[in-house]
């Protein structure tokens, strides 16, 4: 089971979001709602932190995507970081990666979520 | 695989939503109970995920009950699962896996096959009557 995700506003212009444990078909729906409350105060740059992530299924990619999808519709920018190998993995192979890109670290996806150079 | 020797656990999920918590219970026990490595352990929950999600998502008319049987054994060092299903006929080796070029544009959905084709080291899919019956192997 997923234990709660931390939502920490930083500097007032990034928000942060880390989801722990597993996030499969019974624990989404936990994360889609905190993204989406996260959405809605506004941040610059949303940054999704995996780095206490152990397992995702496509129930989670699917979360994720969608959060991006939102995200571009209000003007935020989604950075995903610190992906498992594992975690990464899946999202390689579930060709997202083509869409959302994933940084080493927390302090490269907020760097990047500043330099509009490397905006996806 | 594991070091406790041949494995065999067995569970049978209706076509519910709600019964996907039991199948993450059942997964969890596997675990407890099988040293499997690391690597193997994910692809197992992983395809077990997927494989069931679908059949209680779409694998029947929602007005039929549907039932599947979804066992997991190891013996000398082979790990498999199988799933035997009363779902309309789905063979996930001939359907088509979301390509990552269509993805920017594609609903955010359809994931799982590529993974299960990935993560599961062999697939064999037949019809058997009115029944599906699908087996994975690990490595």
């Amino acid at each position: 089971m997923m234990t709660p995700e931390t939502m920490t506003p930083e500097a007032g212009r990034n928000a942060v979001v880390a989801p722990a444990g597993r996030l499969d078909a019974v624990s989404a729906q936990g994360l889609e709602l905190q993204l989406a409350e996260a959405l809605t105060r506004g941040a610059a740059t949303l940054i999704i932190d995996l780095s206490q992530l152990t397992f995702i299924s496509s129930a989670g990619l699917r979360v994720i995507l969608l959060a991006e999808r939102r995200a571009k519709a209000v003007g935020c920018r989604i950075r995903v970081c610190a992906a498992s190998p594992l975690v990464r993995e899946v999202f390689e192979v579930s060709g997202l990666t083509a869409v959302i890109r994933l940084y080493p670290g927390r302090e490269e996806a907020a760097a990047a979520g500043c330099d509009a150079s490397r905006l996806d | 695989m594991t070091g406790s020797g041949a494995m065999r656990e067995k569970l049978v999920l209706r076509n519910d939503r709600a019964e996907i918590v039991r199948l993450i219970g059942w997964i969890d026990g596997i675990e407890r109970r099988c040293a499997l490595p690391a690597r193997t352990a994910y692809a197992l929950r992983l395809c077990l995920e997927e494989i069931a999600v679908n059949f209680v998502s779409y694998g029947c008319d929602p007005a039929v009950e549907g039932v599947m049987e979804i066992e997991v054994r190891t013996d000398r060092g082979r790990l498999e699962a199988t799933f035997r299903d009363t779902g309309r006929p789905f063979d996930p080796l001939a359907e088509r896996a979301s390509q990552p070029a269509d993805r920017a544009a594609a609903p955010a959905s359809g994931f799982g096959l590529a993974l299960v084709r990935h993560f599961a080291s062999r697939l064999s899919y037949q019809r058997a009557g009115d029944h599906n019956l699908l087996t994975l192997s690990f490595e």
